[in-house]
């Protein structure tokens, strides 16, 4: 697998660039797809943002100055064009993107591409229950098992706040579980 | 104090926060009740919808490429900068070539000028005479004139006295 420092020179340069991006979406297109899901729930409309985020990252990838990881660079826009199309829908359809992402869950029992138990579908209710950066954060180290570290660089905040807001986070679901 | 508040390892001189080991038993004791029930979130994705995505996003960046193409603008700021500074010289270059006069005519002078000029200047009777070369002081211009005899008679009357009369009647 060619390496993440090769692969940005090679993205960088208009010769070599669609070589290079077929190499970063066989890496990353799964992770970013699953991210994604699980902010915006319906596959339909993870595809969409998912394809915007490469359509994004393709256009962008001259402005990438390599301060952080390729990887987390991917993710902010991943996350940032997820919540942004929240928001969007959310303002399309005059609501609050808490209603949408509740509309979401309630629509999941129909959804094809839900093959999710009954406790699964808790833990959907339960996540969307919690503020944005903590479903965020929770979803992040839970199902991805991505570092604090790497969590930070994502999201700009500090470590120790994210440990924090997980164990609160995990406190509050198993709390909603235990309780319903 | 904050220091009250740490429990002291006194073996090592490590310290934690106060209720830290409660605090960290309640967060394994729920991490380890929740992983133990879910360990995926239940989505699904359409079969070979992974092997396709890459075909159709290719064909999308592609298309967008051809949509807008690359274009360096001829006209950035700077070169914008550059050109209208250089045509502002020649602007400025051409107005006072084209507004200063090479030559100066005699009607440039100003008739003070051409008084003092005259004043201050001493004239021979040559330098005088070489004027009346020019062909509008000529003699022959007086004899075109025609002066009524009455007109003339006048004037003398009014202007001359008998010392005058004396040089008119000598031959």
């Amino acid at each position: 697998m060619i390496s993440e420092q090769d692969l940005i020179v090679q993205l960088k340069s208009e010769r070599t660039k669609e070589q290079a991006f077929k190499e970063l979406l066989s890496q990353y297109k799964e992770r970013l797809y699953w991210h994604i899901r699980k902010i915006v729930i319906s596959h339909d409309d993870a595809d969409d943002v998912l394809q915007n985020t490469f359509i994004k990252v393709y256009k962008n990838i001259h402005n990438f100055k390599g301060e952080s990881q390729l990887f987390s660079w991917m993710y902010r826009i991943a996350t940032n064009e997820s919540i942004t199309f929240l928001n969007r829908k959310a303002k399309f359809l005059k609501a609050s993107s808490e209603e949408i992402q509740q509309q979401a869950i309630n629509n999941l029992k129909a959804d094809v591409y839900f093959e999710g138990d009954e406790i699964q579908l808790k833990l959907q209710k339960a996540i969307a229950l919690l503020p944005q950066k903590q479903q965020l954060i929770f979803n992040m180290k839970y199902f991805d098992d991505i570092t604090y570290r790497e969590m930070a660089d994502i999201l700009e905040t500090s470590e120790g706040a994210l440990k924090a807001s997980y164990h609160i986070a995990v406190k509050k679901i198993e709390k909603y579980l235990s309780s319903n | 104090m904050k220091d009250n508040k740490l429990h002291l390892n006194k073996s090592a001189g490590h310290q934690v926060p106060e209720g830290y080991f409660d605090k960290v038993e309640d967060a394994i004791w729920d991490q380890a009740n929740l992983s133990s029930k879910i360990t995926t979130p239940g989505f699904e994705v359409p079969s070979n919808y992974f092997e396709s995505f890459d075909a159709k996003i290719l064909r999308k960046v592609q298309t967008q490429e051809f949509a807008n193409p690359k274009i360096t603008p001829f006209w950035t700021r700077q070169t914008t900068f550059y050109a209208a500074g250089i045509a502002a010289t020649i602007i400025l270059l051409l107005g006072l070539f084209l507004n200063s006069k090479d030559s100066l005519d005699f009607n440039d002078l100003e008739t003070v000028s051409i008084e003092s000029y005259l004043s201050e200047e001493e004239f021979t009777d040559q330098d005088l005479a070489a004027l009346t070369t020019e062909d509008y002081l000529l003699f022959d211009g007086f004899n075109e004139t025609n002066i009524p005899d009455a007109t003339i008679e006048n004037y003398l009357i009014e202007h001359s006295s008998l010392d005058d009369l004396e040089y008119i009647s000598e031959p």
